[in-house]
């Protein structure tokens, strides 16, 4: 798929159940069960590492049934001996003008579930040395990052 | 005392049992120490420390310990990581900050307003780096850990420590202008 036609991906509803697209003007949180997460007040880069998996990041829209799909998350994750830490929030606008090289490094989709209606994805662009000047590894380091910084700007743990 | 020279005084500290010219440094310098250099070394010194109790701590991770499916880093990556480490330390680069992912990788990072360097170990005695600083961005991947920091990764942590006493990275652009062709800006 190409670069253009992954972004387009943005434009149509993932599937039935999705409430609707995902718009720039949303908010989106990350649910986060590890202290080793966070430092000095700030979320680290490696609380994003999913974002670089092919299946993407899961995310939470605040405007569809945020409280009842948290919950759900929750307790899901909890039945391992995971405790809760909180969650960090930031706007899609800003997640998807994460770029480099002029191009954008991920795309966010409306992928609801029949339990999660306000379920989302980050998902990485894997864009080649020519496209973006780093390599695969470097390439990773740098979108999570400024996942993470773009995340940072607004934290709410509970 | 500025941020070099406290460490220029820590390095002939470390190396002084086991050098001579070092040790007689040492004596005629040592009376000279004023309590905000002393205040220097010792935070110096247990800065790092925080960070050897932290890349252990590593080792007592559960599976799936971020709740996402995380596992431990593997005991070469945590022994990959303290190598690099000690030659940052050894090499008087002001202490990053320590992070694990789920994954099993550890990175290690600077930040301040304008600069964001980070190191990643995900294989054994290989580590992968990128920074950007003033939006451009450069990185390599896979390189092998030997006793010297690369000197591009070097001079931009040298910078770096260098802006937390002066606030001034003119001298640092300069160098990225001048030597980055291939990077990039955002």
């Amino acid at each position: 798929m190409s670069y253009e036609e992954t972004i387009a991906l943005e434009q149509v509803p993932y599937n039935d159940l999705s409430p609707c697209i995902v718009d720039d003007e949303e908010i989106v949180a990350r649910v986060l069960f590890s202290p080793k997460h966070y430092l000095d007040g700030e979320i680290l880069p490696t609380a994003f590492r999913e974002i670089v998996n092919n299946g993407g990041m899961s995310i939470l829209r605040l405007n569809y049934s945020f409280e009842k799909s948290l919950n759900k998350t929750i307790k899901q994750i909890e039945k391992n001996e995971v405790k809760y830490c909180g969650y960090a929030y930031a706007k899609v606008a800003d997640i998807r003008a994460i770029k480099i090289n002029s191009l954008r490094v991920c795309y966010v989709l409306d992928t609801a579930t029949k339990e999660k209606l306000g379920h989302a994805d980050i998902f990485y662009i894997k864009l080649s040395h020519e496209e973006c000047g780093l390599h695969k590894k470097a390439l990773q380091l740098y979108v999570r990052a400024e996942i993470a910084e773009v995340f940072n700007q607004l934290i709410a743990i509970k | 005392m500025n941020y070099a020279s406290a460490f220029v005084t820590t390095f002939l500290i470390t190396m002084g049992g086991n050098c001579v010219a070092s040790d007689s440094i040492i004596k005629d310098t040592q009376p000279n120490y004023s309590e905000e250099d002393k205040s220097t070394i010792s935070k110096f010194h247990n800065a790092y420390q925080k960070i050897y109790t932290e890349l252990y701590s590593y080792r007592e991770l559960k599976n799936n310990w971020d709740g996402y499916g995380g596992v431990r880093p593997a005991d070469e990556i945590i022994s990959t990581t303290k190598n690099f480490i000690d030659i940052l330390k050894n090499s008087n680069i002001i202490n990053p900050k320590i992070m694990v992912s789920g994954a099993g990788e550890i990175g290690l990072f600077w930040k301040n307003k304008n600069s964001y360097i980070e190191v990643d170990f995900d294989e054994n005695e290989y580590f992968t780096y990128f920074y950007k600083i003033d939006n451009k961005i450069y990185g390599e991947d896979d390189i092998p850990l030997n006793q010297n920091i690369p000197d591009r990764l070097l001079h931009v942590l040298k910078n770096l420590q260098n802006q937390s006493s002066t606030k001034n990275s003119s001298s640092l652009i300069d160098y990225l202008d001048s030597t980055t062709s291939n990077s990039l800006t955002v």
